[in-house]
């Protein structure tokens, strides 16, 4: 991805929360963080890793409250008649079932096509750890829509 | 090794390599998900697929779960959200977006270089108030002239300060110097003062103003309506009588009144006393005055009035000559 603009990092939140206004909300600090380590002599350049890094730190400060014993969140029809909404409530079942390294990475990877070796780098972790968190992510999410099909 | 042995190590080898195959390919499965392994390994990877269901079911799992991501991709945030976002965020951050120079190509970034160039000069053209320069430099040039002229001022303000600090600040003397030289019955020291000191308006005013030889009760000339009482006296061993005489002075409640100290030694064998003191005091001055020489205190006219019952004296004293 060669640029982040307003909109991937609303979506990120979007994922992250499935609220859109704490989306927006989260977004304009995320964009404010992501600008400085733009700037910043250390991490100039870095736009994917800085795009990870902006977004995990701002996700660290204001977790997702979706838990096991909480109630999924409720969706309203216009979001859910977009195209992928549908999918919306199921993701919303993963956040609360996936450990939290397992969904980010997952929307970081997928969503927005970041490469293992970036994630690893601004996530400051091994490229093999990363790779661990996506294959376990992309099997629960299968084995759970198996269940629900054969269901 | 002979061909038993051969035999004998035979299933060894193949239970190895099954578990080589296996550990490398549940390690790999991501990569292989991914198709980021090379064809050898990629070999492996499908050989040991074929004969493990866990690792294939695996395989499935991972092709649902990517494939329910990249329906969920689709998903985006409302405009509405999005227009939040672009109201709230920073000012600056389009601006940022697009002057990023370094994602201009480099005739791009010359150009705009050349052209921010040129757009600088232009505004410090048209910005700077070239007719005040202007002005303000050939003001510049007007005063270096009057700078040209200064060192001759200041010779002659340097001459007259010379001059004032030469002669004693004594105006009123120099005023009945001036105005008066020969009529001085006793020529006093102060009124050789030089004449660049001596206030003009009185002299000037009044050419003939009356000295202190002249009789008192002349007619007062027009700003003369004070009065100067003046003496010189001749007098033995000054050295030690200076102090008995300024102490007879301050007795009778004599003040100092010009700049100088009572008794200045104006010259090697002379005492100078300009002293104001009460009108009531001077004929015991004069007694006093009487015991060491003649004395002879004259009334002279004087533009400076005094406070009513003070008078102003000058008296000059000097060794008598043998």
């Amino acid at each position: 991805m060669e640029k982040f603009y307003p909109k991937e990092f609303a979506q990120f939140f979007f994922f992250t929360h499935v609220d859109e206004s704490k989306s927006s909300d989260l977004s304009i600090e995320a964009i404010a963080l992501f600008s400085k380590l733009q700037r910043s002599s250390l991490y100039s350049r870095q736009t994917d890793q800085n795009f990870v890094r902006a977004t995990y730190r701002i996700w660290k400060k204001y977790p997702v409250r979706i838990s096991y014993s909480s109630p999924l969140p409720t969706l309203s029809p216009e979001v859910i008649s977009r195209k992928g909404g549908s999918q919306l409530n199921s993701w919303a079942y993963f956040l609360a079932h996936l450990r939290h390294e397992e969904y980010l990475a997952l929307i970081w990877s997928e969503v927005f096509s970041i490469s293992s070796s970036d994630l690893a780098q601004a996530l400051n972790e091994s490229q093999g750890t990363i790779q661990y968190r996506l294959q376990k992510g992309l099997i629960k999410i299968g084995q759970y829509l198996k269940k629900q099909g054969s269901l | 090794m002979k061909p038993a042995e051969i035999k004998k190590t035979a299933p060894l080898l193949k239970y190895q390599e099954s578990l080589k195959s296996s550990f490398f390919s549940k390690e790999k499965l991501f990569e292989f998900f991914k198709g980021e392994l090379s064809p050898a390994d990629r070999k492996i990877t499908e050989d040991f697929l074929s004969g493990s269901l866990p690792l294939r079911q695996e395989l499935e799992y991972m092709v649902m779960g990517q494939s329910f991501m990249s329906e969920l991709k689709a998903l985006q945030v409302s405009e509405k959200a999005l227009a939040r976002i672009q109201v709230a965020k920073p000012l600056t951050w389009d601006l940022r977006q697009r002057l990023d120079f370094s994602e201009w190509s480099s005739g791009l970034r010359q150009s705009a270089g050349i052209i921010a160039s040129a757009l600088v000069a232009l505004g410090i053209f048209l910005t700077v108030p070239w007719g005040n320069l202007y002005h303000q430099l050939t003001q510049q040039k007007s005063k270096q002239i009057v700078l040209v002229e200064a060192p001759r001022i200041q010779s002659e303000l340097d001459l007259s300060t010379y001059e004032k600090q030469e002669k004693p600040e004594f105006t009123d003397e120099k005023e009945v110097a001036k105005t008066s030289p020969a009529d001085h019955v006793v020529p006093t020291p102060a009124a050789k003062a030089p004449v660049s000191q001596i206030p003009k308006p009185v002299a000037e005013k009044n050419p003939s103003v009356p000295s202190e030889n002249r009789d008192t009760s002349a007619p007062q000339a027009a700003g003369s309506r004070g009065y100067l009482y003046r003496s010189r006296i001749f007098i033995s061993n000054l050295q030690d009588t200076k102090p008995k005489i300024t102490e007879k002075i301050i007795e009778l409640g004599g003040r100092k009144a010009g700049d100088v100290a009572l008794g200045w030694k104006k010259t090697p064998e002379s005492a100078y006393y300009h002293f104001t003191m009460p009108e009531n005091k001077l004929a015991e001055l004069n007694q006093f005055l009487a015991l060491y020489g003649e004395s002879k205190i004259v009334k002279e006219k004087h533009p400076r009035v005094m406070a009513q019952g003070i008078i102003r004296l000058i008296l000059e004293f000097e060794e008598t000559k043998p």
